[in-house]
C-alpha cells in the first residue's frame, strides 16, 4: 500500500483539505478494491469507497496518530460494506448456479493461473459472496491485505479468537466451494463422454 | 479414519514445524478427505491471492471533490433540521407543561378563566421579580452588584455570540475546497 507522509494526515486533521486530497489520491485504489471485493460491483464500489472518504473526513479529528493510517481508513471501509450488505442482504448465490470453473492444480507450474480473466474474476467473486459479510472482510483483509488476526480484530472490532474463528470458517467454506466446483466439473464431464459414445 | 487435528491444521493456514508437515503429510497421503480439503482449501486461496488489485476509477478525487460542498451544505442542513426540531420540541413542552401548571382544566370556559388568570399570575410573578431584583439593588453592596452584572453581562455576550456563530456557519460559510 502506498505510503504517505505524516504531516498530510496531521493537517488534514486540523481540516486542510488539500492535504485531504492528498490522502484520498494515495488510498483511492486501495479502498476502492477492498469495497468492490466486498460488494463485487464497480458502481456500488466507487459509491462505498466516495462514502468512505467522506466519513474520514468526518471523523479525521478523531484518528489516533498512533494507529496507523491505512488500518483505520480500512477499517471504516470494511465496516461500511458490512453495514451495507446487512441492509440490501445481497441475493447469496447457490452452490448449484456457479458456473464450473477449475483453477489448476497449485503443484503444476501454470504460467495461465496468473492471468485472472474477467469469467474468473466473477467466479472469485461468488465464491467469496458466500461467506457472510464479516467472514468475507477478514478473508479479504487477510488474504489481500497481509493484515495481521491482530489488525483485523481492530479493524472489525472484534477479539483476536472470534477472527481466527471466522477466518477458520472461511476456509473450510471456499474449500467446500472449490470441491463442489471441481465434483461438477467432474461429473459433467464424464456425462459429455458417455453422450458422445 | 481420524481426521483430528489435520483438519484444524489445514483449516488454521498457519506454519508448522517440520515435525507436524512430515506427520500432516503422512497423513494426506493415506486419508483422501483431508487430502480433497487441503487442495481446494490451496486453490482457493491462490484464486484469492492471485486477483489483482481493483484500480480506482478515473476521475474519482475529481467526484469526491465535487461532491464534498454538496455533502457538507447537505449535512449542515441536517443539523440546522435537527436544532429547529430540538427548539420547536422544546419550546412546544414549555407550553403544554405552562399550560399543565396554569391551566390545569382544559374547557373552553375555564381555558379563557386559566387564561386571564394565568396572565395575572405572570404578572405578579413579574412585580415579585421585580421587587426582588429592586431590593437587592438597594440592599447589596456595590462591588456585589458589579459582579452580578458583569456575569450577566458575560452570560448575555456568550449567549449571543453563540447563536451569531452559528447562523454565520449555517447561512454564510463559503467553499473551501480546493479544486
Amino acid at each position: 500500500m502506498k505510503q504517505i507522509d505524516p504531516i498530510w494526515i496531521e493537517r488534514a486533521r486540523h481540516g486542510d483539505e488539500e492535504a485531504f486530497t492528498m490522502l484520498v489520491e494515495a488510498y483511492q485504489t486501495p479502498v476502492f478494491n477492498l469495497c468492490y471485493r466486498m460488494l463485487g460491483e464497480s458502481t456500488a464500489a466507487e459509491d462505498a469507497a466516495q462514502e468512505t472518504f467522506w466519513r474520514v473526513w468526518q471523523k479525521i479529528k478523531s484518528y489516533d496518530p498512533q494507529r496507523s493510517f491505512s488500518t483505520w481508513v480500512l477499517s471504516i471501509a470494511a465496516h461500511y460494506c458490512i453495514d451495507q450488505q446487512r441492509k440490501q442482504k445481497i441475493t447469496i448465490f447457490e452452490l448449484d448456479e456457479y458456473p464450473d470453473f477449475d483453477l489448476g492444480d497449485p503443484h503444476m507450474p501454470n504460467p495461465e493461473i496468473t492471468v485472472i480473466t474477467n469469467e474468473e474474476e466473477e467466479t472469485l467473486h461468488r465464491m467469496i459472496n458466500q461467506l457472510n459479510p464479516p467472514d468475507r472482510a477478514a478473508v479479504i483483509l487477510k488474504y489481500w491485505y497481509g493484515c495481521s488476526e491482530e489488525e483485523i480484530s481492530q479493524m472489525l472490532s472484534l477479539t483476536v479468537s472470534a477472527v481466527k474463528s471466522r477466518l477458520h470458517r472461511a476456509r473450510r467454506q471456499l474449500a467446500e466451494v472449490v470441491t463442489k466446483n471441481q465434483s461438477t466439473t467432474l461429473q459433467r464431464g464424464s456425462s459429455d463422454e458417455a453422450l458422445s459414445l | 479414519m481420524k481426521h483430528y487435528p489435520y483438519e484444524g491444521w489445514i483449516l488454521d493456514d498457519i506454519d508448522l514445524d517440520e515435525t507436524r508437515r512430515a506427520d500432516l503429510e503422512a497423513h494426506l497421503a493415506l486419508c483422501p478427505r483431508c487430502a480433497q480439503l487441503s487442495r481446494s482449501l490451496r486453490i482457493a486461496l491462490q484464486a484469492i491471492r492471485n486477483a489483482p488489485e481493483q484500480k480506482a476509477p478515473a476521475g474519482f478525487i475529481h467526484k469526491f471533490v465535487s461532491s464534498f460542498e454538496s455533502r457538507r451544505r447537505l449535512q449542515e442542513r441536517k443539523q440546522a433540521r435537527t436544532l429547529a426540531i430540538v427548539f420547536a420540541s422544546t419550546a412546544l413542552t414549555v407550553v403544554l407543561v405552562s399550560l399543565y401548571v396554569f391551566l390545569p382544566e382544559l374547557s373552553l370556559i375555564s381555558l379563557a378563566a386559566g387564561a386571564i388568570s394565568a396572565v395575572v399570575g405572570l404578572l405578579e410573578g413579574l412585580h415579585h421579580v421585580i421587587s426582588f431584583i429592586s431590593n437587592a439593588y438597594k440592599n447589596l453592596s456595590p462591588s456585589a452588584l458589579i459582579v452580578i452584572g458583569l456575569v450577566f453581562a458575560g452570560w448575555v455576550l456568550l449567549a449571543s455570540l453563540t447563536l451569531g456563530l452559528s447562523v454565520w456557519k449555517l447561512a454564510f460559510r463559503k467553499s473551501e475546497v480546493k479544486q
